[in-house]
């Protein structure tokens, strides 16, 4: 059974959830509370249950993602505390790192680390990526202002 | 080249990561003793940020001051005040021990502040009341850096008594005991004017340092023998714990101490950050009609099982959100389902999951469906989706914008001739026990328990009714009728409570319908509020998407007893009361609406109220009514205006709840402008679910 674990820093969490949806490469997975993070090959594009949820995304693809030096336009859908939706428009750029060799749950993957830069007037932010094949093996990924960055690792395919 | 202390660098790289706001931090924009933006007891240029509500008690002295604060917009803020002086019989023994008064602020920031310019506001204090308070002001407030504001302003009235500088505008005319609880437009700006100032230093991220010059004299007081004013100059600090709350200590006029207690909320944003509760279950993809054309025949809706076998899977899957279905009607095309959402706040979050509830148990051949939320029995919109779209936007950017692009709201139309009805819905019956809150002003009040019962007895037709019994009140006991030359329609309250410990408060058969497209009708009868009972008849006339809603009602009441129970021998009264309604939403959350007719009391007028409504719940509205009754006849408060709140728990929690609590405070308890307080009035019941509510929160559709 698959399993992805997801820490998210800014509210000491640590849970390990299980596939509750696959939509062909859109992927939810849940807590047993019935929180859900939803990604697309490994982009995060969709939270529930968090209080500040991400709603939609217009995220990279994993290709934009493998490419060095690609550049789009991302766009985070959230929403807050206003019941609103708010809208978050990023310009990023990619950078593919060199080969590393992480740890995850006690076994070794050689992945590729991937760094995507966004900024808009406002703020600037980075998600990480450790790409292992066509897998997004580990990630650091912005859920949303207030929930902020979450880690996931595919702890089993 | 500029050099940075190396802590301020280190800010300015954690807001690139983490600030969404100015670089710079701002000062606080403080509060004064009177609970509006100022400095001590003097008043400052600054507003509030928009929306802020505040609730402050402030001790100068012998007088007290509570205070609730609204900055109805960015640059208009109000405040409703209750005011006791203690030791009022000090020089005349005659007098009351304590007089207390109530009064009304409005301010208006006409200038924001910029790099070089103050910000500035033009205001006046106490502005239609008796006016022991009435001032009117200009004030500047500049800051420099992020620890230093100054404030200059002018006031006239009582801040225009001490050091004044002359009469820029005429003389002040004396208030007429006529004009009294009136806007005292003769008055304002004139007079004496004298200048105050102060200056704001924020010594750390709490404690912040106050100082004043004062242009109030406090004559009012002196005469009175109880504030022996020695200086102009007032100084103090005050402490900021958290966002919400902040206190602060004052010298007061070199002989008084002032304490204060400022309560600050944000009714725009959950403190939760978001709503809580759970995930909704995902979207059921159909198979391809290509890989499956079987799947979208439409046959099925032959078999005799198959309605109540579908009406069953759905309220299995809806029940998980505190929906019941009241009735479903199928084709082999559509499905419309009628809905009842007992626990989800949000109109748009309720469909959304009764859409994805459809998905999951309606056969692949049924393509629309249409969603009628259900208030009291009537069918308040129907909001219609098609499934491909729902299929389609899931997992798309931006699903709620192209979601809401492609459906329909409309008026939900009769009940299908076919629908199945839920055999054991009707006849329904609920109770409930809660504490209940009765509040008359700022801090006071009695609190006790509620027991409410409603029994439905078929889609649209309730028998209901509440029983309260006080556990505790601190508003003081009334030994007798009131004194009012009006029929007592209301200011016999203090009687109603006294005389009641334990009260019927409504027992009513309601009928709710719905007579045409676009048209809402209710008739109540029975014990209709705890002062009155009758009949009362009310027509609405509100498409789904309009601004405006019309409405008419026509009443007739008796008044009750006392003693909460069922007689009507005490007063010899009743009266034919009906009103002319028009609301309007004006976007954006600001509603509007215009009542005329014939009162209670059997007076005629006019009530005018405005509302500023969130999109969690939290509403705060501001309402005067004007009747042709003489302001001396009316009694204290000339006529009936005050301000009301209403705030949801869910704010409060971020849990999936519709429990509001709130109040009207009123500037007076006289018995003009008086309207029967009858449950279900069909406005507000349905606008939820109508199209300027459910776009503000339509956000919530995927949540």
């Amino acid at each position: 059974m698959p399993i992805l674990r997801a820490v998210i820093a800014a509210r000491g969490a640590d849970a390990y959830l299980t596939i509750s949806d696959t939509k062909g490469d859109v992927v939810t997975w849940s807590t047993t509370d019935r929180t859900t993070f939803t990604l697309r090959d490994g982009v995060l594009i969709q939270t529930r249950g968090l209080g500040p949820d991400l709603m939609s995304a217009q995220a990279p693809t994993l290709g934009a993602l493998r490419t060095d030096g690609s550049k789009y336009q991302r766009i985070y859908f959230l929403l807050g505390a206003d019941d609103r939706s708010t809208r978050r428009t990023y310009d990023c750029t990619v950078s593919v790192g060199g080969q590393e060799v992480i740890e995850v749950f006690g076994r070794s993957h050689r992945v590729t680390h991937v760094t995507e830069s966004c900024s808009r007037p406002q703020d600037s932010i980075a998600n990480e990526f450790w790409i292992e094949g066509s897998v997004i093996r580990k990630s650091r990924q912005l859920a949303s202002g207030g929930a902020g960055f979450i880690d996931f690792e595919q702890v089993v395919d | 080249m500029l050099h940075l202390p190396r802590h301020l660098t280190a800010a300015l790289a954690l807001c690139t990561t983490l600030c969404a706001g100015p670089v710079m931090a701002e000062m606080t924009k403080s509060l004064n003793l009177n609970g509006a933006t100022g400095l001590i007891d003097m008043p400052s240029g600054e507003m509030q940020d928009d929306a802020a509500f505040s609730f402050s008690i402030a001790n100068a002295g012998p007088m007290t001051r509570a205070t609730i604060a609204f900055q109805f917009s960015e640059r208009l803020s109000a405040s409703f005040r209750f005011h006791t002086w203690r030791d009022w019989n000090e020089l005349a023994p005659a007098d009351p021990e304590k007089y207390s008064d109530r009064s009304f602020d409005i301010r208006y920031q006409v200038l924001e502040e910029g790099r070089y310019l103050p910000s500035l506001t033009i205001g006046m204090i106490d502005f239609s009341g008796e006016g022991l308070l009435s001032s009117e002001y200009v004030a500047a407030t500049k800051s420099f850096g992020d620890r230093v504001k100054v404030t200059a302003g002018l006031g006239w009235g009582r801040l225009g008594s001490n050091g004044g500088i002359g009469q820029l505008f005429g003389a002040r005319p004396p208030l007429a005991e006529s004009d009294k609880d009136k806007p005292n437009i003769d008055q304002w700006f004139r007079g004496e004017a004298a200048p105050f100032a102060g200056v704001e230093v924020k010594l750390t991220d709490r404690w912040t340092f106050k100082g004043e010059y004062s242009s109030d004299a406090y004559v009012l007081e002196e005469s009175r023998g109880i504030v022996d004013r020695n200086s102009p100059f007032n100084f103090g600090f005050e402490y900021q714990k958290g966002p919400n709350t902040r206190y602060g200590i004052y010298s007061l006029y070199g002989s008084e101490v002032g304490l204060v207690f400022h309560m600050i909320l944000d009714p725009k944003n959950r403190s939760t950050g978001g709503v809580m509760g759970a995930a909704p279950v995902p979207v059921k993809a159909r198979p391809s009609r290509a890989s499956d054309p079987d799947a979208y025949d439409g046959g099925w809706v032959t078999q005799s099982d198959a309605g109540p076998l579908l009406r069953k899977n759905l309220a299995k899957r809806l029940a998980v959100d505190g929906i019941t279905i009241e009735n479903m009607a199928f084709t082999a095309k559509t499905v419309e389902v009628r809905i009842r959402s007992g626990r989800i706040d949000a109109g748009a979050q309720a469909i959304g999951r009764v859409a994805r509830a459809l998905s999951h148990v309606m056969p692949a051949s049924v393509e629309t469906f249409e969603i009628v939320p259900v208030v009291n029995g009537l069918g308040a919109s129907k909001v219609t989706i098609k499934r491909s779209d729902l299929e389609a936007l899931e997992y798309a950017a931006d699903n709620a914008t192209l979601l809401r692009s492609r459906v329909l709201f409309g008026d939900s139309g009769p009940v299908p001739d076919y629908a199945l009805g839920t055999e054991d819905l009707y006849p329904k019956f609920r109770w409930s026990l809660k504490p209940g809150l009765r509040m008359a002003e700022p801090l006071k009040g009695d609190f006790g328990a509620r027991l409410s019962a409603s029994y439905d007895m078929q889609p649209g037709l309730v028998f209901s009714g509440s029983v309260y019994g006080r556990i505790y009140g601190n508003v003081p006991g009334a030994t007798g009728p009131s004194s009012s030359v009006l029929p007592h329609v209301r200011s016999d309250g203090g009687l109603y409570s006294t005389n009641s410990e334990i009260a019927l408060e409504r027992l009513t058969m309601a009928w709710f319908a719905r007579p045409a497209p676009n048209l809402y009708s209710r008739v109540s009868f029975g014990y209709l509020e705890r002062m009155h009972a009758g009949v009362s008849g009310e027509l609405l006339w509100k498409p789904v998407e309009s601004s405006l809603a019309l409405g008419a009602e026509l009443n007739y009441s008796k008044q009750r007893n006392t003693d909460g129970m069922f007689g009507f021998d005490e007063y010899d009264y009743d009266v034919v009361t009906g009103h002319i309604s028009a609301y309007y939403d004006f976007g954006n959350g600001y509603l509007g609406q215009v009542d005329v007719g014939r009162y209670l009391a059997g007076d005629v007028g006019a009530t005018i109220s405005f509302d500023r409504v969130f999109v969690n719940g939290w509403r705060v509205g501001a309402f005067a009514t004007l009747t042709d009754v003489s302001a001396s006849d009316f009694g204290e408060g000339s006529f009936d205006k005050g301000i009301r709140f209403s705030v949801p728990l869910s704010w409060a929690l971020g849990n999936e709840s519709k429990s509001t609590f709130g109040a009207a405070l009123r500037s007076g308890g006289g018995d003009g402008g008086a309207r029967l307080e009858v449950d279900g009035r069909l406005y507000d019941s349905i606008r939820d679910y109508h199209g300027g509510a459910l776009d503000s929160e339509w956000a919530r559709v995927w949540r």
